[in-house]
């Protein structure tokens, strides 16, 4: 406990908490700008994610110069999974709209198993591994403390896609149509917007947000079979945590997620699990549709 | 990009599958059931494992299989969860109806077939997991164990910690048995350092942030891990930035320096720490274990060889000697066989303890280094610790 009241100490675990929460919002607010606009709970999401981490191990094995691969990789990343998104939602998850959601939670589970056996047809099950960008593998001094460059960069990453989601959703016409989809699509129907193309582009940003931080989350840990599993939870615990469909639930979701992680195990040893489930309960009695979340009855 | 290799060892797998697991019956096998992961992140582990059963098993079927039999392995998935690998024993049990259990990975898993085996008296063959509660504390007659055990393995971290001056000491590792065994083991063991802070994590967890901050404050001057496979990728490539391996002296378990994990991070592996592995291809040893790893280098499609195979490969030889000595796979009488049996291996002859049915299998231990103009690090030198 000497260790908490050191102000060094305390701001690393700060900033680590942030930049674990700005790694999984990146990956989360995919889910739910999916779940707002397509109402689909979308298990897959995770399995983008790691897809996107797999193909960005290929980039980097295919580009001799370790920036361009991993820069090039991750924008490839998102492009990958915007495309697979498109083949998954005009030809397959469009026939289940107007089905009962067991069947869209069978087919999204579905493609979690059929994405994990065919990744590990393509990449093998051994564990693989890429290193930090050049440029981003060492510390930056701060004043108080030196702190990693790369995970500096994520904390500035994810307000910058959070703004530009923000923007784009308030303050463009393609940002108005998907608002509105969100809140009524029978009307948006009626008005003659086609309703099919705002599905198909909210699952392609989505699907690529979570090929996006797959990628990016890659220099820290270990390009697995199964590394899908633990992100879709936590991404389930932010969306729930934030409210279904919330933009900026889900950036405050990550945050506290963050936090309840970094300072749990800090805190709470072994215990850290029960905090974060602790949060869930307390939030759900409290807020059923979550902080930022909009409640069901205000929906059409 | 299709990786030869990896879409090789995943294609043995299949073949494992279709001409192993599913072979047409006859009066003439004998069946054995496997729990292996084969998919999620133990999948690493448990098709390589795989192939070390393969690989055995091909040479005991070409020298006539055993006791007049063919020999059949049904493999399950166990997805690294107990509750899966222990309802897959029983279906192994009753459905296949399999003479004897091989397996698992992650001593969870095995603990709960363990408890399959022994209510349903039949034995399991244990050549992965490593706590020695399987035949300590939850010991039956029915179950044997040919991993380096914690004993071994604390007991070979203890001497390394003396060697490399340590003074105090301090403990990582994933929140279960493994861990909590293999450290208790060390503690025992020490003779001069002491251990002054544990900490543990929750098992499988991918953010060591945390952890990494902890050990950076922490007043030991030597830590000691057991976070194994992906865990531990994860960790040092969280920790390498804060510069912690540059601060304090390691020593780490759990297989780490197998030239896998050594492959998978190439130049980000820490340089200098104290790793273990059940097997090295580049280790200059005595004819069996070349003749071994030739049959692997050909089998896996590569000279350099993964590290799991050996594992179960001397646990299939030790099954096959055993059945062969009691002339049944009745499991009392094999049982009575397994224990006191002695076998030579790849790495000399190991032996049965017929107490507590371990088996005396060591791991090498060393420094990890650079060697030549590879970024892939080897064990420089390579010492076996049994």
């Amino acid at each position: 406990m000497i260790m908490t009241t050191n102000p060094a100490f305390l701001f690393v675990h700060a900033m680590n908490s942030l930049a674990l929460g700005m790694n999984l919002f990146i990956i989360a607010v995919g889910l739910t700008l999916i779940f707002g606009v397509l109402r689909v709970i979308n298990f897959a999401h995770g399995a983008f994610f790691m897809v996107g981490a797999y193909v960005l191990l290929s980039f980097t094995r295919w580009f001799e110069h370790p920036a361009i691969g991993f820069w090039i990789g991750a924008v490839a990343a998102m492009v990958t999974l915007g495309l697979i998104a498109y083949f998954v939602e005009r030809h397959l998850l469009c026939h289940l709209y107007e089905k009962e959601h067991l069947l869209q939670l069978l087919f999204t589970f579905a493609l979690v198993l059929i994405i994990g056996d065919i990744t590990k047809i393509i990449w093998g099950p051994l564990q693989h591994s890429v290193s930090y960008p050049p440029g981003f593998n060492g510390a930056v001094n701060l004043g108080i403390s030196y702190y990693p460059a790369y995970l500096l960069f994520l904390i500035l990453l994810g307000p910058i896609i959070a703004l530009f989601l923000w923007v784009i959703l308030e303050y463009t016409r393609w940002g108005r149509i998907i608002r509105a989809a969100r809140l009524d699509r029978e009307m948006l129907l009626a008005l003659g917007t086609n309703v099919k193309a705002v599905y198909s582009i909210v699952f392609v940003v989505g699907s690529a947000l979570a090929g996006l931080g797959g990628a990016l989350a890659v220099p820290r840990m270990a390009i697995e079979p199964g590394m899908d599993s633990l992100v879709i939870i936590d991404c389930f615990i932010i969306v729930i945590i934030g409210g279904l469909g919330s933009m900026w639930g889900s950036f405050l979701g990550a945050i506290i997620l963050g936090i309840s992680t970094i300072f749990g195990t800090l805190i709470f040893q072994e215990w850290e699990i029960v905090v974060v489930y602790m949060l869930l309960i307390i939030v759900l009695l409290w807020r059923p549709s979550g902080l930022l979340g909009t409640p069901e009855k205000e929906r059409h | 990009m299709l990786h030869i290799k990896n879409s090789f060892l995943f294609g043995i797998t299949i073949y494992a599958y279709f001409t192993i697991a599913f072979p047409v019956l006859s009066a003439e096998t004998l069946k054995i059931g496997v729990l292996m992961p084969t998919s999620g992140s133990g999948a690493a582990y448990g098709i390589p494992a795989i192939n070390g059963i393969i690989l055995a098993t091909n040479e005991i079927n070409e020298n006539g299989g055993l006791i007049g039999k063919k020999v059949e392995f049904v493999i399950r998935d166990t997805k690294l969860k107990p509750s899966v690998a222990s309802a897959a024993a029983k279906e192994l049990i009753t459905k296949e109806k399999v003479q004897v259990l091989f397996g698992a990975i992650s001593s969870g898993v095995t603990l709960a077939v363990s408890e399959v085996a022994k209510n349903e008296k039949i034995v399991l063959f244990a050549p992965i997991s490593k706590t020695t509660a399987l035949t300590g504390k939850k010991f039956h007659k029915y179950i044997f164990q040919s991993s380096a055990n914690t004993i071994i393995e604390g007991r070979a971290m203890a001497t390394i910690a003396k060697q490399i001056g340590a003074q105090k000491i301090c403990v990582s590792g994933f929140d279960y048995a493994y861990s909590h065994d293999l450290f208790e083991s060390l503690e025992q063991k020490l003779a001069g350092p002491t251990i002054s802070a544990k900490y543990h994590v929750k098992f499988g967890t991918k953010d060591f942030s945390a952890l990494i901050s902890q050990l950076l404050s922490a007043e030991c001057d030597t830590v000691v891990g057991a976070i194994w496979g992906g865990g531990f990728l994860a960790f040092v490539k969280q920790a390498n930035p804060f510069g912690l391996f540059k601060q304090k002296k390691f020593i780490w378990g759990a297989e780490v320096g197998s030239h896998e994990m050594a492959n998978s991070l190439k130049g980000d592996y820490p340089e200098g720490i104290w790793a273990n592995s059940y097997d090295l291809w580049y280790f200059k040893g005595p004819p069996a274990h070349k003749k071994f790893q030739q049959a692997l280098a050909k089998l896996e499609g590569q000279k350099e060889t993964n590290m799991w195979p050996i594992t179960t490969y001397v646990g299939v030889k030790f099954l096959a000697a055993g059945i062969t000595k009691a002339g049944t796979s009745e499991s009392e009488k094999l049982v009575k066989a397994l224990e006191g049996l002695s076998i030579d291996t790849p790495l000399g002859r190991k032996t049965i303890d017929p107490e507590n049915h371990r088996v005396n299998t060591g791991e090498f231990w060393g420094p990890m280094k650079k060697v030549g103009d590879s970024n892939i690090l080897h064990m420089s030198p390579p010492t076996y610790f049994d």
